[in-house]
């Protein structure tokens, strides 16, 4: 989002209209303005009444340029109260562009506004329960617009986007599965559909195998992620595609199809290879290391991640995650004195819960090497460091997870 | 939630899983002019031009 949206000049017209405020969920400085936006995956995106912190809009993942001027858009009339169900409904954007409604008016425009209305009054509540955290209510809210909206509603692809997260943190993977399966031939074209295909993917293959309907549902999603990653002129963000590719291999894994996963992998590594040669400068060529250094893993090939993230480490000496990643990649080769000096300079840049995967590296690097007191005084380092973290910063699950390999390692 | 994802990545899993892949990270000259890391003075602005808060929470992976 850093290299590819906001830098896009169509956004500049939006710079008056808000005041923008980025925070880094990893200094400790922001933990108490996480823990109150219930920050529970990157990015997120919220947008703020000030005169009572409400959140008026929020949107979990990635968007396009495009996408993000709707957010825009929706979060500056949530904020203004110009929609909902006690005003005027939600416009279309020609509307909008055309200024305030005339209720005389019988254009093909305003008679779609008024069809929407339902919906948008729908929508105004979901994103309000989704705005406040309550994802299971907000799911409930964002299924009764979805049903409310007519033909070709323009926040659609929205609502189905936010649904999906929201019923993915309420743990409902069937709902989830269900919702992409229906909306995607309705989104196929558009920006949303990477994002549809790989949650309803991925909300598929968190189903209990037991579960009946499991296999078809899992076919017909994957059958959409594979047109997804076979439509070339599809205008979405590349490592929107490239997260297609994960949810494809996940799949193909699923299906204990070796041979399978294996072309996946090869057919991703080889469009993440692509997109860095075309990239115009490191920053964003160093986007791509993260799904490089996955694919090199996949394919059993890490020396080949060496090169690039080396080049990254040159390129950008204050970022802690190419030294990190490359002591993945050597962990993975079983150079363990070289993965731990990488592991070294990573350490000696990173900060916040970010610390916590270095430190498990490491672990796991003494461990390889024989070295068993190493890699449990590392854990334990790890550990505290974990119970260290104020409110907002601090994962039980990650304590817990940290917990259990220690023990396992006694 | 795959952990491996670009976008979004649950941060329960964010401190174990994501080393080897994690979401976009940082680049250089945004558009849009952007307070970093103080909510308080971001919040203060929005209140004196009376105009909403755009938030966006990241991290450097």
């Amino acid at each position: 989002m850093r290299a590819f949206v906001f830098t896009d000049r169509s956004l500049a017209r939006h710079a008056g209209q808000f005041v923008w405020l980025e925070i880094d969920t990893e200094k400790a400085r922001n933990a108490a303005v996480r823990k109150r936006l219930k920050v529970q995956a990157l990015p997120t995106f919220f947008v703020l009444d000030p005169a009572d912190e409400r959140v008026a809009l929020r949107w979990v993942g990635g968007a396009t340029a495009p996408e993000m001027v709707r957010l825009l858009d929706d979060g500056a009339l949530a904020v203004s109260g110009k929609r909902g169900p006690s005003t005027s409904p939600s416009l279309p954007d020609e509307t909008r562009a055309a200024g305030a409604m005339d209720v005389r008016d019988d254009s093909a425009a305003v008679r779609r506004a008024r069809a929407a209305g339902p919906a948008n009054a729908a929508l105004a509540r979901a994103d309000s329960l989704y705005g406040a955290g309550d994802d299971a209510a907000a799911a409930r809210a964002y299924d009764e617009a979805l049903a409310l909206a007519p033909e070709g509603w323009p926040q659609d692809a929205r609502a189905v986007g936010s649904a999906l997260f929201a019923l993915a943190s309420a743990g409902d993977d069937l709902a989830a599965a269900r919702l992409a399966r229906a909306a995607f031939p309705r989104l196929a074209r558009t920006s949303a559909a990477a994002n549809v295909a790989a949650s309803g993917l991925d909300a598929a293959l968190s189903l209990a195998d037991s579960l009946p309907g499991r296999p078809d549902l899992v076919v017909a999603l994957e059958t959409d992620a594979r047109a997804v990653v076979a439509d070339t002129a599809l205008a979405i963000a590349a490592d929107d595609r490239s997260s297609v590719y994960i949810s494809l291999l996940d799949a193909r894994k699923d299906a204990g199809d070796d041979a399978g996963a294996r072309q996946v992998a090869s057919a991703w590594a080889a469009f993440l290879e692509s997109q860095a040669a075309r990239a115009p400068n490191p920053d964003a060529r160093a986007v791509f290391d993260s799904h490089r250094l996955s694919a090199c893993l996949e394919l059993g090939v890490p020396e080949r991640a060496l090169p690039m993230l080396e080049a990254s480490e040159r390129d950008l000496p204050g970022d802690y995650n190419p030294p990190a990643r490359l002591a993945v990649a050597l962990k993975a080769l079983r150079r363990w004195d070289e993965a731990l000096a990488a592991s070294d300079r990573a350490l000696a840049k990173a900060y916040g819960p970010r610390q916590l995967g270095i430190l498990q590296t490491r672990s796991d690097i003494y461990a390889g090497r024989g070295d068993a007191a190493a890699a449990r005084r590392t854990l334990e380092d790890a550990l505290a460091l974990a119970e260290s973290f104020p409110p907002g910063q601090r994962s039980e699950a990650t304590i817990a997870g940290l917990k259990k390999k220690l023990g396992a390692l006694k | 939630m795959n952990a491996h994802r670009r976008a979004p990545l649950l941060l329960a899993l964010a401190g174990v899983l994501a080393l080897a892949a994690g979401p976009v990270r940082a680049a250089a000259k945004p558009v849009l002019p952007f307070i970093k890391d103080d909510y308080a003075r971001a919040l203060h602005e929005a209140r004196a031009r009376q105009v909403p808060l755009f938030i966006g929470a990241w991290a450097p992976w």
